[in-house]
């Protein structure tokens, strides 16, 4: 059996390797994905005050920070037993909303954008947002727009635009000045132009990847994300919904019970481990999160344009869409709804309501808090002492819940293009770009940092190497 | 210089010691009227601020250069291909450069200011060296 190794895998954050073991065909045998760098944040936390938290954990990660202040302001809430005012409530899925249009645009324009308009057979060496620039500078344009309409709303609202402080136990720091509404208001017209243009062009590009929509992790799983009670989708709060394979709703739970549901499998090669459904056990559990996943549960996004988008993605693609190339398509249509929600929570009155934190004491022993990251399902459970000393910590994050439905993804893209002794470039490009299709954060997943540029071996029986393709010089 | 028409940005880890040499010297350059970001790390959007500049200084602590010593050298797009590690979620002066080029047809005049610096051990206290580079580079860019 001959052995390819992508590692690392790029324009992911973190760090991940891929394994393709081939048979004395040529053809692909097995794979497997590697998440191969682990920080520990639950176990350097303990003893720390469990308000400390919100900060801690932010630094898991510089793209999401705001999904795990959220999250574990959340459980803080819990522990204080507090209802948090309107108002802040209201503000933090304000910047919420910005925290998920920053990182989408990060995803689609820097990320995924070289493959999908530069192709994935393209130069590797110009593959990235240079090259794109260099061929497309109004969509690399549009992109750094859109991204900066959702960190300056982050920078408004919560202080800064990578660890902010201004979300807190309670609520949120500061009321909302008038002012800085109006400003963000301003720049919503611009950023939904954007988005789009952005969406029209990523429908016009579709039919070209009919082998990539086939091939890219096209499989039957679960799919689980927030809803409310009416079954519309929701970012901040809600319950989890879990839905099967063909749309039937398998369960609805409270957050705080995730841990009836939901089970981690540990695996010997990765650090990151595989989360499944209890009910259905391990593996036969998989089930997706993020973009896709959170279209494919909901009932309905809630606002006019994103719903009108979501009936025509169904339409083309059916009730429950298999495919993991579509997580860009979703992808888009969640930032055409964050800027939809953006307005409605901003033209509410409310929100310039000046009593925005709840003060309490320690009043519960056990907190979780649940919020849909830009990559889906995040959960942040704690358990203090009666001084509020952190005695334990659980954090699930959106990628690993992913890690199974990847891993099947990995598979599926390299038995369909992986072929014969001599690599191409493009093929082991696809393998990546599946990968990127989720958007994983695997510095959140493990809490390892990290980007590398990637390597891909080709072993032969007897360990010797044959081939290899390499984006460093 | 006069501050009319000039970006300075400051970059590095403000939890790792002098490695927050950048984003203070590009604070302090502020104080004298200067446009200036101070940030963790070059990212692609970046580029829009640099597009509408007309002299960029990029200040980063720099262990080539000898603790306390402020170096300055021109940077320019190069005309190359692009680096091979560009723009994940990060960026180098000339990457920024070459996509400020590229996307809004700018071409800025361009300085890599590198400052001399002890530690980047974990905290927030500046080394009396990363101080004194500092000094240098505020007093070089500003006169």
């Amino acid at each position: 059996m001959r052995k390819l190794t992508i590692d690392p895998v790029t324009r992911i954050e973190g760090h991940a390797k891929i394994t393709i073991h081939l048979g004395e065909d040529g053809n692909v045998e097995r794979t497997q994905f590697h998440v191969t760098q682990v920080r520990g944040f639950e176990k350097f936390t303990e003893g720390r005050p469990y308000y400390e938290m919100p900060a801690i954990t932010a630094r898991i990660c510089g793209i999401c920070p705001i999904s795990h202040q959220l999250a574990s302001v959340k459980a803080c809430d819990a522990i204080m037993a507090v209802r948090i005012p309107p108002a802040a409530a209201m503000l933090r899925e304000v910047i919420h909303c910005g925290q998920l249009v920053q990182s989408h645009a990060l995803s689609f324009f820097h990320l995924s954008a070289p493959d999908l308009l530069l192709g994935m057979d393209s130069d590797p060496a110009r593959r990235n947002v240079l090259g794109l620039a260099e061929k497309h500078p109004d969509i690399v344009r549009d992109g750094i727009a859109l991204r900066k309409f959702g960190q300056s709303i982050i920078e408004r609202l919560a202080g800064e635009r990578i660890h902010p402080a201004g979300i807190v136990p309670g609520g949120v720091a500061a009321p909302l000045a008038s002012a800085s509404r109006d400003v963000i208001l301003k720049g919503l017209p611009e950023a939904r132009n954007i988005a789009w243009r952005t969406l029209d062009l990523f429908k016009c590009i579709l039919d070209g990847f009919q082998a990539e929509v086939a091939s890219f992790g096209n499989m039957p799983t679960m799919y689980a994300g927030l809803v409310s009670n009416a079954g519309d989708l929701r970012l901040y709060d809600g319950r989890i919904r879990f839905k099967t394979a063909t749309g039937t709703i398998a369960a609805e739970i409270d957050a705080a019970d995730y841990a009836a549901y939901i089970g981690e499998a540990s695996l010997s090669d990765s650090y990151l481990k595989a989360p499944y459904f209890k009910p259905l056990g391990y593996p036969a559990g998989i089930y997706r999160v993020g973009p896709l996943a959170r279209l494919n549960v909901a009932d309905r996004c809630g606002t006019p344009a994103a719903d009108s988008e979501l009936r025509d993605f169904r339409e083309h693609f059916g009730p429950v869409v298999a495919s993991s190339f579509h997580f860009h398509y979703a992808r888009l249509i969640e930032v055409i709804y964050c800027l939809e929600r953006l307005q409605e929570l901003l033209e509410n009155p409310a929100i310039l309501d000046r009593h925005v934190r709840a003060r309490a004491e320690v009043n519960a022993g056990e907190g979780v808090g649940v919020a849909e990251a830009p990559r889906g399902i995040l959960i942040h459970h704690y358990k203090v002492d009666e001084h509020g000393a952190m005695q334990w910590a659980n954090l699930i994050i959106a990628t690993g819940h992913n890690n199974l439905a990847i891993s099947r993804s990995i598979e599926q893209v390299s038995k369909y293009y992986v072929k014969g002794n001599q690599l191409q470039e493009g093929m082991l490009n696809r393998v990546s770009a599946v990968v990127r299709a989720y958007d994983p954060c695997l510095s959140c997943s493990t809490h390892a940092g990290g980007i590398l540029p990637m390597r891909i071996e080709l072993v032969g029986p007897d360990g010797a190497r044959l081939d290899e393709i390499s984006s460093v010089s | 210089m006069s501050p009319d028409g000039v970006l300075v940005i400051g970059y590095g880890s403000e939890l790792r010691g002098d490695d927050a040499a950048g984003p203070v010297a590009a604070r302090r350059l502020a104080e004298h009227g200067f446009r200036t970001l101070a940030v963790h790390q070059l990212t692609p959007e970046i580029a829009e601020a640099i597009a509408s500049a007309r002299v960029v200084f990029f200040i980063d602590a720099d262990t080539a250069v000898p603790p306390g010593e402020a170096s300055l050298n021109r940077v320019a797009a190069s005309s190359g291909p692009p680096e091979r590690r560009a723009f994940e979620h990060h960026a180098s002066p000339a990457g920024l450069l070459n996509l400020a080029k590229a996307a809004y047809g700018a071409s800025p005049e361009a300085w890599f200011v590198g400052l001399g610096v002890g530690s980047f051990e974990i905290g927030e206290q500046l080394s009396p060296a990363a101080e004194e580079a500092i000094a240098r580079a505020v007093a070089a860019v500003s006169h």
